[in-house]
């Protein structure tokens, strides 16, 4: 390919009335700078007037007297006004998993002990799969990545499920039974090319991240948008990894049913709908 | 606001830098509203922020990184939708002489975090250092990038490109 051909801009037609507006930007400007120091101003008068409001209030309370606590009646005292608080168990799952291209993905069984939920609010019924509007979007059950990697293999995980006792802070009246509170870690390792010449960083320029789970009959749990806010995910960067963590309520299966019917997926992917992860649990 | 940009006044930055802004601004996009929305707000900024720079090279990745801001910012405002302008098999802003599998043309077909660093590095000739910090990303980043890049040029052109390193 010749060098010419890398000259971007030469093929590119940009319109005079462009460069025309962004020339008579300084003619504009000033007015917007006078607009902009005024509110500057305004803003640091309001700081300063509630400061010295705060202090005066400070000092002038400062001066009031306080009356005692009224001590408690032992018949209070013996009547709880606050209900039981019960704990939560939240278990991080380290499922599993093979390369990318390898899925469906594997089995990694999750046992959750008895969980009684927090307030958690009850997730909306989603009716169907949202598609994305412009991207691909990983096709469910059988998922499939959009594009096929050329970075090293992922290593494999060993699955280890840890659990950790929370006190919540409130209690909701929602049957114990409806949710569980679900905490995915999704690690990545990733072995260095040792045809690379550079220090690998293939999963620091991660965009967005996001995470759907579903369930056995293939419909997403949550919001069917999939890439609303309630399926973003976090990425947790250190040295030479990169652990993928998505937290979902789920609603509680019959427990009673059969195990695939308990059984979910879940798929971590990008904002183009590349799928970085996948694996499964069952509650 | 200051009288001298890297020794230039503000018109002589503007007619000088005016096609390199625009073309990572329609590079990004892909749509020449939101190429032009971003074009101005980045001279605004240049305008009303004024910055001190060491030289025309700094300048001139300044104004770079922040077109790529401007777009990236503009681009999530709007939502994943794609103009009709992107949607359409060669890009209406590259010229007429602009075929098909063109450097160009071929380059707004690839994914724009990979297109970003294609461009700066092939187009504006940006050392990797710099892009690094045009893109806010490591210089290892950035080498992933253009490695990833390339290989999707590649399997476009269905070749090796006559691209010097």
């Amino acid at each position: 390919m010749p060098k010419n051909e890398f000259d971007f801009s030469k093929h590119i037609k940009v319109p005079d009335e462009w460069i025309e507006k962004a020339l008579a930007i300084p003619s504009s400007a000033p007015a917007q700078q006078h607009i902009r120091m005024s509110r500057r101003l305004v803003a640091a008068a309001s700081v300063v007037l509630v400061l010295g409001l705060s202090i005066g209030l400070y000092f002038s309370f400062r001066n009031i007297s306080v009356p005692p606590a009224v001590a408690p009646t032992p018949a209070a005292a013996s009547t709880p006004t606050e209900p039981t608080l019960s704990p939560v168990v939240i278990v991080t799952v380290t499922p599993t998993v093979s390369a990318p291209t390898d899925l469906p993905p594997t089995d990694a069984q999750v046992t959750f002990p008895t969980l009684t939920p927090t307030q958690i609010p009850t997730l909306p019924q989603p009716t169907s799969l949202t598609e994305h509007p412009d991207e691909v979007t990983p096709s469910l059950p059988a998922a499939e990545p959009t594009e096929q990697p050329t970075q090293p293999a992922v290593q494999p995980t060993e699955a280890n499920i840890t659990s950790q006792t929370v006190y919540p802070t409130d209690e909701a009246d929602a049957d114990p039974d409806d949710v569980a509170y679900t905490e995915i870690c999704h690690p990545l390792f990733v072995a260095p090319d040792p045809d690379e010449p550079y220090p690998l960083s293939v999963w620091e320029d991660l965009d967005d991240v996001y995470c759907c789970i579903c369930d056995s009959s293939g419909r997403v749990v949550g919001d069917p948008d999939l890439y609303s806010a309630d399926h973003r995910a976090v990425q947790v960067v250190s040295n030479d990894s990169v652990t993928l963590n998505y937290t979902a309520a789920i609603p509680r299966p019959d427990q009673s049913a059969a195990i695939a019917s308990r059984r979910f997926t879940y798929r971590f992917y990008e904002s183009d709908g590349t799928i970085i992860a996948a694996g499964q649990f069952t509650l | 606001m200051q009288d001298s940009y890297a020794g230039l006044s503000y018109e002589q930055a503007v007619q000088k830098y005016a096609h390199a802004v625009a073309s990572a601004c329609l590079m990004r996009t892909g749509s020449y509203a939101d190429a032009e929305d971003c074009f101005q707000n980045t001279f605004l900024k240049l305008y009303t922020s004024s910055p001190l720079f060491k030289d025309e090279q700094h300048l001139k990745a300044w104004l770079l990184r922040v077109a790529i801001n401007e777009c990236r910012s503009a681009l999530r405002t709007r939502g994943r939708l794609l103009p009709l302008e992107a949607a359409a098999g060669t890009p209406v802003f590259l010229d007429e002489d602009a075929c098909a599998d063109s450097f160009p043309a071929v380059l707004m077909l690839i994914k724009p975090k990979y297109r970003e660093a294609l461009y700066l590095h092939y187009c504006e000739d940006c050392p990797i250092n710099e892009i690094a910090a045009i893109l806010g990303k490591n210089i290892n980043t950035v080498k992933t990038l253009l490695r990833r890049g390339r290989e999707q040029i590649k399997e476009l052109y269905g070749g090796e490109p006559d691209a010097q390193e």
